[in-house]
């Protein structure tokens, strides 16, 4: 819905320095969600037709959901596909570049400001996981440990907010080029 | 401060950033954050409820749909499923005056049901039905506008992306908004293709270019032909797909999560026998799934950590004062609530509208004694309109770029999209005169 379903290649103009990082760990995401769909299909394939569930699918599938989002929480930054509202910034545009510029900028270190401090807020949460071995599950029937899970929301964050970091040079530098009436960044629907 | 004002203080700072253009998910965690701070004068209870949010916001069964449906969606789409369901309809439709405007709004609602997102709809049929009206003397406003209109199909029939969020939101069963979903949605693709019958026959200037029209009459244009052994080749994947994942939901053979797990291995598997897969398609669907479902699970971890941070705050319960004070009905609360949305729904995406409105909403509905999943399909199809109505209507301008074409503009579309608006008004206010439209099948 926050995006063209189009298949397009999203645009090249200008393109952002963590770009080719960001979509490594876009791509663990994506991998990771048809891993969900061959779980859940195994499982209703196991669980009505060869009466063997596979036990655990759905919480792994539920406890994954998140660390999907933060794994492409940083591509979405970089390639500018995260929500917005353009509407009001297409007015102001045309009026004034320099005020859409300087909300471009105020955007990225809202940005900056608010995954920074969710990845400082998750660090000690990570470092108690993992001293702790907390994991999911039942015990002597299957377990997962929990430090990845909360490990990648620490790196997603902090991913993002780097991104975020760096998106502000290539605002100002279109800055200077074009007023900023090609706004790349679509709302959803 | 009191609860009211506070109440107006974070829904406005949220209104304002969002139209300031901070990316719609940072503005509710921004604003959940101090909402809290705030509200608590405690900073630790802040950063543990956003940190919870982040890490069990979304760590649902439930959640794991999006990706999937958004997967199975876009399998479709590659495969040509929408332009086989087209063709078909426009052959069976073909002695019918506005037959081609009828065939997309007959497609549309076919391939609504195996995507949960409009404007996946508007742009396959953009390419598929636009061209084909346009060399048969339709008008292009027409076209366009159709396609536009009946867009909106694909997020009120089931699977529903809107109505996930909704649920999610308003804590009520997702499968169950999803069978509400269906006779309102079929309502709505008769009411569309009732009105292009009537207008083609009425008032045939605002529908056809009448000159070519005529002209193309006269020629008698030899049309596509199909036999019926096509006619069923073309049909039977989107019917087989469409019967697994509705059927299944509807007789709980599947929970909406194998649903979308099913629905997509399937898509993936037609797909895979059309030969759409190739040079590098799939990973760039998969790619593209990827990117779609991020940017909407983390509107909606923001959406929760703001809502959690609002009723922290006494804000729903301040505004339930509020109106009834005022001394408004349920009815007068409803309207009220529908002429908010429909506001929003120009100048705001459909899925900020309902991050914005359902946590303050749905605990002032529950508590007037409506029917949550009554007031979830009145929120969609109110939410679904401003797809549509300018300046902002985003299934719109995916038409105008689908289109590329500069002899058409985003105002003609627009325009051509008006009689829609109308009668999903009409459809609106049928849903909320009669629950059972949408509690029969529940």
């Amino acid at each position: 819905m926050a995006a063209d379903t189009d298949l397009q290649a999203p645009p090249p103009a200008s393109r952002h320095p963590l770009d080719f990082p960001a979509n490594v760990l876009a791509s663990v995401g994506t991998v990771w969600i048809f891993l969900i769909m061959c779980l859940v299909v195994a499982d209703v394939i196991g669980r009505d037709f060869l009466d063997a569930p596979i036990t655990g699918v759905a919480e792994f599938s539920a406890r994954s959901v998140a660390s999907i989002v933060f794994l492409q929480l940083a591509a979405a930054v970089c390639s500018g596909r995260m929500t917005r509202s353009d509407f009001l910034l297409n007015l102001i545009g045309k009026r004034s570049p320099a005020a859409v510029t300087a909300l471009d900028v105020l955007n990225s270190v809202v940005g900056v400001a608010l995954f920074g401090a969710l990845a400082i807020i998750a660090w000690p949460e990570l470092r108690q996981s993992l001293a702790s071995s907390e994991f999911y599950g039942v015990q002597g029937v299957y377990s997962v440990p929990a430090w990845p899970f909360r490990g990648l929301i620490v790196a997603g964050s902090a991913a993002a907010a780097l991104c975020y970091l760096l998106t502000i040079p290539g605002i100002l530098r279109r800055h200077g080029a074009v007023a900023a009436a090609e706004d790349p960044l679509g709302g959803g629907a | 401060m009191s609860d009211l004002g506070l109440g107006g203080l974070l829904i406005g700072g949220l209104v304002l950033l969002v139209l300031l253009g901070v990316h719609i998910g940072v503005a509710l965690l921004a604003v959940g954050f101090f909402g809290v701070w705030l509200v608590r004068d405690n900073i630790d209870m802040a950063m543990r409820l956003l940190y919870m949010a982040a890490y069990n916001g979304i760590a649902d069964y439930i959640f794991a749909t999006i990706p999937l449906f958004v997967l199975m969606g876009l399998l479709v789409s590659i495969s040509n499923v929408g332009k086989d369901t087209f063709t078909v309809a426009e052959y069976l439709l073909r002695k019918l005056r506005g037959g081609l405007g009828v065939a997309t709004v007959a497609a549309n609602t076919v391939f609504a049901a195996v995507t949960g997102v409009s404007i996946a709809s508007a742009a396959v049929f953009t390419r598929v039905a636009v061209p084909e009206m346009v060399r048969h003397g339709y008008k292009t406003t027409f076209a366009t506008g159709t396609v536009a209109g009946s867009s909106v199909l694909g997020m009120m029939i089931p699977p529903s992306l809107l109505m996930i969020i909704y649920g999610v939101l308003a804590e009520q069963s997702i499968g169950t908004l999803f069978i509400a979903g269906v006779i309102p949605g079929f309502m709505l693709a008769i009411v569309f293709a009732a009105m292009i019958m009537l207008m083609a026959k009425y008032t045939p200037a605002a529908v056809f270019d009448l000159q070519k029209e005529m002209a193309l009459r006269r020629a008698h244009q030899v049309d596509i032909t199909l036999t019926k052994l096509e006619m069923v080749s073309k049909l039977v994947p989107i019917a087989a797909l469409v019967a697994l994942v509705l059927g299944g939901l509807y007789t709980g053979f599947f929970t909406p999560t194998e649903a979308g797990g099913v629905g997509a291995a399937g898509a993936l598997a037609i797909a895979l026998m059309r030969r759409s897969l190739g040079q590098g398609n799939l990973w760039r669907v998969l790619h593209e799934t990827g990117s779609v479902s991020c940017t909407i699970l983390i509107l909606l971890v923001a959406a929760a950590f703001y809502s959690r941070m609002l009723s922290v705050a006494g804000v729903p319960v301040a505004i339930a004062e509020l109106v009834r004070d005022a001394g408004l009905g349920p009815y007068g609360f409803l309207t009220l609530y529908i002429v908010i949305v429909l506001l929003l729904g120009m100048i705001l995406d459909s899925s900020s509208i309902l991050l914005i409105m359902t946590p303050v909403a749905a605990p002032i509905a529950q508590a007037f004694g409506f029917n949550m999943i009554h007031f979830g399909v009145i929120t969609v199809l109110a939410v679904e309109m401003g797809l549509l109505t300018p300046p902002f209507g985003i299934s719109v301008f995916t038409v105008k770029s689908t289109l590329n074409d500069p002899k058409v503009s985003v105002e003609s579309i627009f325009a051509g999209a008006m009689p829609f608006v109308g009668a999903m008004f009409l459809v609106l206010l049928l849903v909320c005169a009669f629950p059972w439209l949408s509690l029969a099948l529940t």
